[in-house]
C-alpha cells in the first residue's frame, strides 16, 4: 500500500463525511469510496473506523441514518446529512480554511 | 433541541442494544461485500477478494467496540454488565446474598416503618390551609414548664386589636355537653369557640353558615355548627338540619350549619368534638381578664416570621400589663407553632425510636461489609488477577459499587415490603396520647428515606471491600496466595467493625436498659394504701334535671348510699379528683382568714371530696378528723390539708384549726383534719401540697367514686352500673375500672418505651454477637497455616488461645469505651422518658457493658478452641 498516501489529519474526517454526504445521501462503504475517489486516492480513510465516525455523527444529530434497498437490490444504511450537520460542515469548513490559510502563509515564507 | 436528538439515541442504544448491535453487524458485512466486490472487479479470485477486503477493514472486533463507544453509553452497558454479573455472583452464592438482603430488609424495614410514623406525626404538616402560619398563643407564668394552653378572652380580644402580625385570632376550649335524646341524655363533647377560630383553621362549611360575631351576643338565640361525622352518625346525614333545634344541657341550640368532612380541631387534646358553639360571653368584658380557660391560636399574616410576631406580641404583653396590672402582672407569654403544641412531647420519644433504629441499622450495615470483605479474601486473588490482565481501576471500583448497589437495592425491596407490615403492627400497639398516628403512611418522603438508606448501604457496601482493594497490587495479590502469607490480623478495617459494632449496640442496650429501669420505677410505685379491692368510676348528673346545688347534693348522696348498699362493698367515697383519676385545680393559699398579697401565696391543689373518703381510699387521717354529714352548706367552711401542705404553712405547729385563705376561690377555711401524703405515681415528682374539702360546701354535677370491695372489685363492676341507672337513667356514669386498670393503663406508655427499644437493641445486640464471632474466626481462619506451624514447634495451645480472645478482647474493650462515651452523649435526649433512674446510672452502664464484654469474648473463644485444634499436618496441607 503506498507510502505516497497522506494520513487523515485527525479531526479532519468528520469534516469530509460531511462534505461528502452533503452532496448526496449513501452508505458507509459509499462515503469511503467517494472520499477517495475524489481525493484521487490521496486520502486513505481507514474503513474500519469510519463506522465509530458515523454513529458518532449520528449521535449529535448532524446526519441521520435510514435503511433502504440499493440498486443492486441489497438492503444497506444509508447516511444523510441534517440541517444542523449543514451548519456544522459550514463551521467546520470555515475554521478549515483559515487553519490552512495560515499553514500555507507559514511555509510561504522565506 | 440537539440535546433531545441525541437523548433519544442513547435512549434506543439503551433500550434496543441488540438492535443497535445487529444493524452494526449487518452495516459491517455490506461493507466489506461492497468491498470483496470491487476487488473482484479489479481482477482478484473471489477468495482473495473477501481476504484483501477483510484486511483494508481492520481488525472488526476493535472497530464495533470503538462504535459501541460512540453510541455514548458506555457507562450504562457497563452498569448493565456489572449487574448481570454480580447477580450471577450472587446466584453462585445463595447463602450470602440471603443473609445480607435479610438482614438489610430487617435494618431498612424497621428504620421506614418508624420513619413513616415520624413522618406521619412530625413532619407532615397539619390538615389545616396555612397550617405554618397557625401559631399558639399562651400566657404563661414565667417559672412554669411544658405544654401550656391558657389565655383569657379580654387579653385575647386586645391582642387581635393592637397586633399587625396575626390576620386573625381566636379562641376555644372544650366542653362537655349533654344531649337530650328519645333514648335519654347522651354526653357530648363541644368546642366552645370566637368566630374568628374557625377563621384561623380555615373551615368552610359544607351546609349553612359557620359562627358569626353577633352569635356571641347575650340574649341571642344560641345556635350551633355539628361536624360532619356527628352530622352523619346522630341525624343520619338528615338534609334538612338546618334550622332545627337540639336540647344540650336543657337549652334548645339551633343548628346553623354543618363543617366539611376532616374539619376538626388541632388534636390538642384527646376528646373528637362533635359541635361548635360560639364562646357567650362579652369578651370585653373586664370580669373575665383573669380567667385564663382558653387556648388561644392565630395565623400569622402573609410573609410574617414568627419571630417577628413574638417581638410585636411582646410590646403588647407589656402594654397590658401595665394597664392591667392586677390579672397581667405576673404573666409572660409564649407563641409557638400549632405543630409544635400538638406534637409536644411525642417529639423525644417518636425521635428516640428513629435514633434507636438508625443504630440497628448501622450495626447491619457494619456485619454485611463483615460478610462481603469475607468474601473478598476468597476474590482477592480474581481481582488481582483482573488487575494484573488490564482491567481499568475505575471500572473494577464501579464492579464494586454496582454489587454493593445491587444487595442494597435488593434490601431495600424486602425492607419496604416488611414496613407495610411494621407500620400497622407499631400503630396497633402504640399508647393512646400519640396524636395524628391516623395520618401515618407510605408516602413520597417515606420513600425518599428509604431510596436515601439504600443509598447510604450502597456506599457502606461498595466503599469497604474498595478500602482493601485499592491496597491491592496484583502482583501482590497473586504472591500473596502462593505464599499463603499470614494475613487477617485483628487490626484496619475489621478491627474498626468490631470495635464499631460493639460501641453501637452498647449505646442501644443502655437506652434500652435505662428505660426498663424507669419502667420498674413505675412498678414499684407504693401508694400508701391498698391497691386491691378498689374500683373508681365518675358520674356526671343530668344538670337540667338538677338545677340547684341542694338536689345536686342530694342525688349524689343517694348514689352514694345505694353502691354502699350493695353487697360486697365495703365502703364508699367521692372526690373531685385523686390519684391516677381526674385532673387538678390549682390555687393561691395563705395562711389566716383573709386575702393575702394577690399573687404572692403558694400554689395549692384543691379537691372536693366527700365524709368517708380517705377511709374508703385507704389513705389514714394523721391529726384532727375526716368531714362528717354535719359540714353541710349552712356550716362553717372547713378543709382538709395533706401533711406536705401543713408542713408548708405551718411547720412544726398542729394546723388543725388554723385558718387559710384561697386566692382563687376568694374564700377562707377552717383546717380540721391532715391526712397523710399519696406518693406521686412518678417518682421523680415531688409531693404537692393539697387541699380538701367537702362536696356538701362546693357542689358539683360531676364526681368521681371510689369504692373499696371486700371481694374481687371487678365481680361489682356491672352491679353498681346497674344500680346507677336504677337511681337516676339520664345519669350519665363511665363504667367501673379496677384500680389496677387504672395503674396498667399508666404503665401503657412506659411499657411500650421499653419493649421496642428492647427489641431493637436484643437485635443489636445478636448481631453485634454475630458480627464479632465472624470478624474473630474469620481472622483465625486465615491464620490456621501459622497457628498449625507453631503448634507444631510446641507452642503450648493455651497460648494460641489466649493470643486469639486476647486481641478481640482488646477490641471489645476499645468498643466498650467508645460506646459508653457515646451512650452518656445520647442519653441525655431521652431523659425526658426516664423516671427514678438518671441517664447517667452506673448500674445500667456496667451492667451493660459487662454483658458485651462477656458476649465478644464467648464469640472470640469458640474460633480460637477451634484454631488451638487444628491438626498442624493437616493445615500445613491445607494451602
Amino acid at each position: 500500500m503506498g507510502k505516497d498516501k497522506t494520513d487523515m489529519i485527525r479531526g479532519t474526517l468528520d469534516m469530509l463525511i460531511l462534505k461528502v454526504l452533503s452532496l448526496e445521501p449513501m452508505h458507509g462503504w459509499g462515503v469511503c469510496e467517494r472520499i477517495q475517489q475524489i481525493s484521487r486516492e490521496d486520502l486513505q480513510v481507514n474503513q474500519g473506523s469510519l463506522y465509530a465516525s458515523l454513529h458518532k455523527l449520528t449521535r449529535e444529530g448532524w446526519i441521520r441514518s435510514y435503511w433502504q434497498v440499493t440498486e443492486n437490490n441489497r438492503r444497506a444504511r444509508y447516511y444523510a446529512l441534517t440541517r444542523a450537520g449543514e451548519r456544522q460542515l459550514g463551521m467546520e469548513r470555515a475554521h478549515w480554511e483559515r487553519l490552512a490559510a495560515a499553514v500555507d502563509r507559514i511555509l510561504a515564507a522565506t | 433541541m440537539r440535546w433531545i436528538s441525541e437523548s433519544l439515541f442513547r435512549l434506543r442504544a439503551t433500550l434496543l442494544p441488540g438492535r443497535m448491535e445487529r444493524e452494526m453487524e449487518e452495516e459491517m458485512a455490506f461493507h466489506l461485500e461492497m468491498e470483496a466486490q470491487k476487488l473482484a472487479q479489479r481482477g482478484l479470485t473471489p477468495d482473495q477478494a473477501v481476504k484483501q477486503a477483510r484486511r483494508n477493514f481492520g481488525e472488526p472486533l476493535r472497530h464495533k467496540e470503538k462504535a459501541r463507544e460512540a453510541w455514548g453509553i458506555t457507562m450504562i452497558m457497563n452498569l448493565r454488565n456489572d449487574v448481570r454479573l454480580t447477580l450471577r455472583s450472587l446466584r453462585r452464592n445463595p447463602v450470602f446474598a440471603v443473609v445480607s438482603v435479610l438482614t438489610l430488609g430487617l435494618g431498612i424495614g424497621a428504620n421506614t416503618a418508624i420513619f413513616s410514623v415520624v413522618n406521619g406525626v412530625l413532619l407532615r404538616s397539619l390538615p389545616f390551609p396555612h397550617a405554618d402560619r397557625i401559631i399558639s398563643l399562651c400566657e404563661a407564668r414565667p417559672d412554669e414548664a411544658g405544654t401550656c394552653v391558657t389565655a383569657s378572652p379580654p387579653n385575647v380580644a386586645d391582642w387581635a386589636e393592637r397586633s399587625r402580625a396575626f390576620e386573625a385570632l381566636g379562641i376555644f376550649r372544650w366542653w362537655p355537653f349533654s344531649l337530650s335524646t328519645p333514648e335519654g341524655a347522651r354526653g357530648v363533647n363541644a368546642t366552645i369557640a370566637t368566630p374568628q377560630l374557625m377563621d384561623v383553621l380555615g373551615f368552610r362549611p359544607a351546609m349553612g353558615r359557620l359562627l358569626l360575631p353577633e352569635d356571641q351576643e347575650e340574649g341571642r338565640r344560641q345556635v350551633a355548627v355539628l361536624t360532619w361525622d356527628f352530622w352523619q352518625s346522630r341525624f343520619g346525614g338528615d338534609p334538612d338540619i338546618l334550622g332545627s333545634t337540639v336540647e344540650l344541657d336543657g337549652m334548645p341550640f339551633e343548628v346553623i350549619g354543618v363543617l366539611q368532612e376532616g374539619d376538626d380541631p388541632p388534636a390538642v387534646a384527646q376528646a373528637r368534638t362533635h359541635l361548635w358553639a360560639p364562646l357567650h360571653i362579652d369578651p370585653r368584658d373586664e370580669q373575665h381578664r383573669n380567667w385564663r380557660g382558653f387556648l388561644a391560636l392565630g395565623r400569622l399574616a402573609p410573609g410574617v416570621s414568627l419571630e417577628a410576631a413574638r417581638q410585636e406580641m411582646e410590646g403588647i404583653r407589656v402594654e397590658l400589663a401595665r394597664e392591667y396590672p392586677e390579672a397581667n402582672a405576673e404573666w409572660g407569654l409564649r407563641l409557638t407553632t400549632l405543630q409544635d403544641l400538638v406534637v409536644g412531647d411525642v417529639r423525644t420519644t417518636l425521635l428516640a425510636f428513629l435514633g434507636a433504629v438508625g443504630l440497628v441499622l448501622l450495626i447491619t450495615c457494619a456485619n454485611i461489609a463483615n460478610l462481603i470483605l469475607a468474601r473478598m479474601s476468597g476474590r482477592e486473588t480474581e481481582l488481582g488477577i483482573r488487575a494484573a490482565l488490564g482491567a481499568d481501576s475505575r471500572r473494577l471500583a464501579g464492579h464494586l459499587l454496582t454489587e454493593g448497589m445491587v444487595l442494597a437495592l435488593l434490601g431495600s425491596a424486602a425492607g419496604l415490603l416488611l414496613a407495610r407490615l411494621l407500620t400497622p403492627l407499631f400503630i396497633s400497639l402504640a399508647p393512646a396520647g400519640i396524636p395524628r398516628l391516623s395520618e401515618v403512611g407510605m408516602d413520597s418522603t417515606v420513600l425518599a428515606f428509604t431510596l436515601g438508606l439504600a443509598v447510604l448501604a450502597t456506599l457502606v457496601f461498595g466503599l469497604a471491600p474498595l478500602a482493601r482493594a485499592s491496597l491491592l497490587q496484583p502482583m501482590q495479590a497473586l504472591r500473596r496466595e502462593r505464599l499463603g502469607r499470614p494475613r487477617g490480623r485483628l487490626g484496619g478495617l475489621n478491627g474498626a467493625l468490631v470495635v464499631s459494632e460493639v460501641a453501637l449496640a452498647l449505646a442501644l442496650l443502655v437506652g434500652a436498659g435505662l428505660l426498663a429501669r424507669s419502667f420498674t420505677s413505675f412498678l414499684r410505685w407504693d401508694p400508701g394504701f391498698e391497691r386491691e379491692n378498689l374500683l373508681v368510676f365518675q358520674a356526671f348528673l343530668p344538670m337540667d334535671k338538677y338545677q340547684d346545688s341542694e338536689a345536686r347534693l342530694r342525688l349524689m348522696n343517694t348514689l352514694q348510699e345505694e353502691v354502699q348498699a350493695l353487697p360486697g362493698v365495703h365502703s364508699v367515697g367521692r372526690a373531685s379528683a385523686g390519684p391516677l383519676f381526674g385532673g387538678w385545680e390549682p390555687d393561691q393559699i395563705h395562711p389566716g382568714d383573709g386575702p393575702g398579697q394577690p399573687g404572692s401565696g403558694p400554689s395549692v391543689r384543691w379537691y372536693d371530696i366527700s365524709p368517708g373518703y380517705f377511709e374508703a381510699l385507704g389513705v389514714p387521717i394523721l391529726a384532727g378528723r375526716d368531714f362528717s354529714p354535719d359540714d353541710g352548706p349552712g356550716a362553717p367552711l372547713v378543709a382538709m390539708v395533706n401533711q406536705s401542705l401543713a408542713d408548708l404553712l405551718w411547720p412544726g405547729e398542729n394546723p388543725v384549726g388554723k385558718s387559710v385563705w384561697l386566692e382563687t376561690n376568694q374564700v377562707s377555711r377552717m383546717v380540721v383534719g391532715v391526712v397523710k401524703d399519696i406518693p406521686p405515681f412518678n417518682p421523680d415528682a415531688p409531693v404537692e401540697p393539697e387541699i380538701f374539702w367537702p362536696q356538701a360546701q362546693y357542689t358539683r354535677p360531676v364526681s368521681f367514686f371510689v369504692v373499696r370491695t371486700s371481694g374481687d372489685p371487678a365481680l361489682l363492676a356491672r352491679p353498681i352500673a346497674d344500680r346507677l341507672l336504677q337511681v337516676e337513667p339520664d345519669l350519665q356514669a363511665g363504667s367501673p375500672v379496677t384500680y389496677d386498670e387504672l395503674v396498667r393503663r399508666r404503665l401503657v406508655g412506659p411499657r411500650f418505651n421499653m419493649l421496642l427499644t428492647g427489641v431493637f437493641s436484643l437485635v443489636a445486640f445478636l448481631l453485634a454477637a454475630v458480627g464479632i464471632y465472624g470478624v474473630v474466626s474469620r481472622s483465625v481462619a486465615a491464620r490456621t497455616r501459622e497457628i498449625g506451624i507453631r503448634v507444631a514447634l510446641g507452642a503450648p495451645r493455651a497460648r494460641v488461645i489466649q493470643e486469639v480472645v486476647g486481641s478481640s478482647v482488646i477490641l471489645a474493650g476499645a468498643g466498650v469505651a467508645i460506646g459508653i462515651g457515646l451512650s452518656l452523649l445520647l442519653s441525655r435526649f431521652i431523659e425526658s422518658m426516664l423516671h427514678g433512674v438518671a441517664p447517667t446510672d452506673p448500674v445500667t452502664y456496667g451492667g451493660v457493658a459487662l454483658a458485651l464484654f462477656v458476649v465478644a469474648l464467648l464469640a472470640s473463644l469458640i474460633p480460637a478452641t477451634a484454631a488451638s485444634r487444628v491438626d498442624p499436618l493437616e493445615s500445613l496441607k491445607g494451602e
